[in-house]
């Protein structure tokens, strides 16, 4: 279980140092960034759970910090009740996975070297990769559908297939709690589709635990069981989506008035959105 | 694809010949015909012995110093692109070059006659001037975060760069015509070395450097990534950022206290190795080490016969060659 308890955290200024030092530009080049006040939830094992919000509610921060990447100023991130801070940095790795938004290489790997990445934290320093981790990362590569590609260029993928290898990447890892950030947020509808179909899939046959951030309310209410609603870095609502997601929630979080219902047949909540509701 | 083992055997197999090859030639080679059979006639005294004069103390060591140099410059080169995941960034991206090149200025222009240990005062203010210009980037990439930003690393070394460059016009421009002449030679880039002392100075720095590059491969491929992405995979990227920096700048340190800021190498061998090898810094590292070495003894090979009995700096010919090798790269990019 992943719980944090009564987490806070700002940019900028004086904190614990975390594992990277280099979040966004936004460290290096003052302005507001989102920061996180006083969050609690708690992940249990197998669930997909969605952190909706808008931008700069801090959806990243929070993901950084159950994955261990960022420190809290205040509070506690726990795995297991395990501070994830005290967690050495390989073990952590074969236990929790992380998708950041977009990745652009810096140099051109093959598909198959982007997967092996993924079993960095499963050897030594100086290991090499074995036959056993080539065929971690080719059931990795086949289980995102990205098999054929192995010998591509990363570089010369499109972007849906581009974020199923970081995932196959991420699932080379072998941890059975997955962050994704926003993994749909540069896709077209196909590629949006398809990487929720991928996702439902690992949380059912590979019983992952999923914590996906993103501001695509289809995404959310189409792929996760619960919601974590999070405004200006607080959490405004969490639980299942039906009880969260209501018109009032969408109002409160987006400033848009919204038409949510329940649909029986297929048990999931649309939202329509009508329109901005001018700031007061 | 073909496993990392097999292509560091057969690719390193391949430059561990060139670079044996370049570095057991280039002695024989030169404006002078020498004859390897009386060079190594013991019969003959050291004093009487041309042959054996000019093998062991006019060529000898500025073969061993160039390998040592390409191998440094070659792989602080790799590990700075990776650090800064920037192909474009070279040895003297940071500042390192500048320092040292205030170094030796400062101690041409000054008359600093002291030497310790047999190595000059100009090799050792260069090496001096290169920490110097180490601390102050690191220091500023320290100052905002508790962390290490390698923005602010490129930020403060790109400016200290011009900064270090106006200061060495400024004393330049206040010195005499003769200390002018000897600093544009050595910021020039040379291998004029005709001793064993500075090298057997510089290996230990080497050695440190490439004991830490052999470290760092494996994690500088999960940087390539980005950052967050490494340290979800168990990477300790602050560390690793600092070790990358450190390292590569001993080795250029090093570098440039044997030779000058020889241009090119570090980024012409890096791009073509990764052209022949792939982006997989555990082949990468280790082959352009030995590119570099075999570049710049064959280099400094032609820099000494091309216009016999005058002798070339060899960073003249490096950029000569590099320069237009590398607007090629550009155009050829997909």
């Amino acid at each position: 279980m992943l719980r944090a308890d009564n987490v806070s955290f700002a940019h900028g200024g004086r904190r614990k140092p975390g594992r990277t030092a280099t979040p966004y530009a936004a460290q290096d080049f003052p302005g507001p960034a989102p920061g996180i006040h006083h969050v609690s939830l708690s992940i249990e094992r197998g669930d997909l759970v969605g952190i909706l919000g808008p931008n700069g509610s801090g959806k990243t921060t929070l993901l950084r910090l159950l994955g261990g990447l960022l420190q809290p100023a205040d509070g506690r991130v726990t795995l297991d009740g395990t501070p994830v801070g005290t967690i050495p940095g390989r073990e952590l790795a074969r236990r929790v996975a992380m998708v950041p938004q977009e990745t652009h290489l810096a140099f051109d790997y093959s598909v198959i070297e982007v997967a092996l990445m993924g079993r960095y934290p499963h050897l030594g320093t100086f290991e090499l990769e074995g036959p056993r981790d080539i065929d971690i990362a080719r059931e990795a590569l086949a289980a995102t559908g990205t098999a054929h590609l192995d010998d591509r260029s990363f570089a010369t993928l499109s972007g849906g297939e581009k974020q199923r290898v970081v995932i196959a990447s991420a699932l080379a890892q072998e941890a059975d709690i997955l962050l994704l950030d926003e993994p749909t947020a540069s896709l077209d509808l196909g590629y949006q589709v398809e990487i929720a179909a991928l996702v439902a899939r690992l949380n059912r046959d590979r019983r992952l635990t999923v914590v996906v951030a993103t501001h695509d309310l289809g995404f959310a209410t189409s792929l996760c069981r619960s919601l974590v609603l999070l405004k200006s870095g607080a959490v405004l609502a969490a639980g299942p989506v039906r009880e969260t997601l209501t018109a009032g929630s969408i109002e409160s979080l987006y400033g848009v008035r919204a038409d949510v219902r329940f649909d029986d047949r297929a048990r999931r909540v649309t939202v329509v959105p009508l329109e901005r509701i001018p700031h007061a | 694809m073909r496993s990392v083992r097999q292509r560091l055997a057969g690719w390193g197999l391949v430059f561990g010949l060139l670079a044996l090859a370049a570095v057991a030639g280039a002695p024989l080679i030169g404006s002078t015909r020498i004859s390897l059979a009386r060079a190594f006639d013991s019969a003959v005294p050291f004093a009487d012995n041309v042959d054996a004069q000019i093998f062991f103390i006019a060529r000898l060591p500025r073969v061993i110093a160039g390998a040592v140099v390409g191998a440094c410059l070659a792989g602080a080169g790799v590990v700075l692109q990776a650090l800064l995941r920037n192909p474009l960034a070279t040895p003297f991206t940071l500042g390192v070059s500048a320092g040292a090149a205030l170094g030796a200025v400062l101690a041409i222009s000054l008359k600093l006659q002291l030497s310790l240990w047999g190595v000059s005062a100009v090799t050792g203010a260069s090496f001096v001037g290169s920490i110097g210009a180490v601390a102050i980037v690191y220091a500023l990439a320290r100052a905002r975060h508790r962390g290490f930003s390698t923005n602010v690393l490129l930020l403060a070394g790109v400016t200290l760069n011009s900064f270090f460059s106006a200061v060495i016009l400024f004393v330049q421009y206040l010195s005499n015509p003769a200390d002018t002449i000897q600093t544009l030679r050595w910021l020039m880039g040379d291998l004029g070395i005709a001793s064993y002392t500075p090298i057997l100075a510089a290996l230990p720095m080497a050695a440190f450097a490439f004991v830490a590059f052999a470290w760092l491969p494996r994690a500088l491929n999960l940087l390539s990534l980005d950052a967050d992405a490494a340290a979800s995979r168990g990477v300790n990227v602050v560390r690793v950022q600092q070790v990358a920096f450190f390292s590569s700048s001993v080795a250029t340190g090093a570098a440039v206290a044997l030779g000058g800021p020889i241009g090119f190498v570090g980024i012409i061998v890096p791009h073509l190795i990764r052209l022949l090898v792939g982006s997989d810094h555990r082949v990468v590292l280790p082959i352009s080490a030995l590119a570099g070495a075999a570049f710049l003894v064959a280099c400094d090979v032609v820099a000494r016969t091309a216009m016999a009995p005058v002798e070339l700096p060899v960073g003249i010919v490096t950029a000569i060659i590099g320069g237009p090798f590398f607007l090629w790269l550009l155009i050829r990019k997909r």
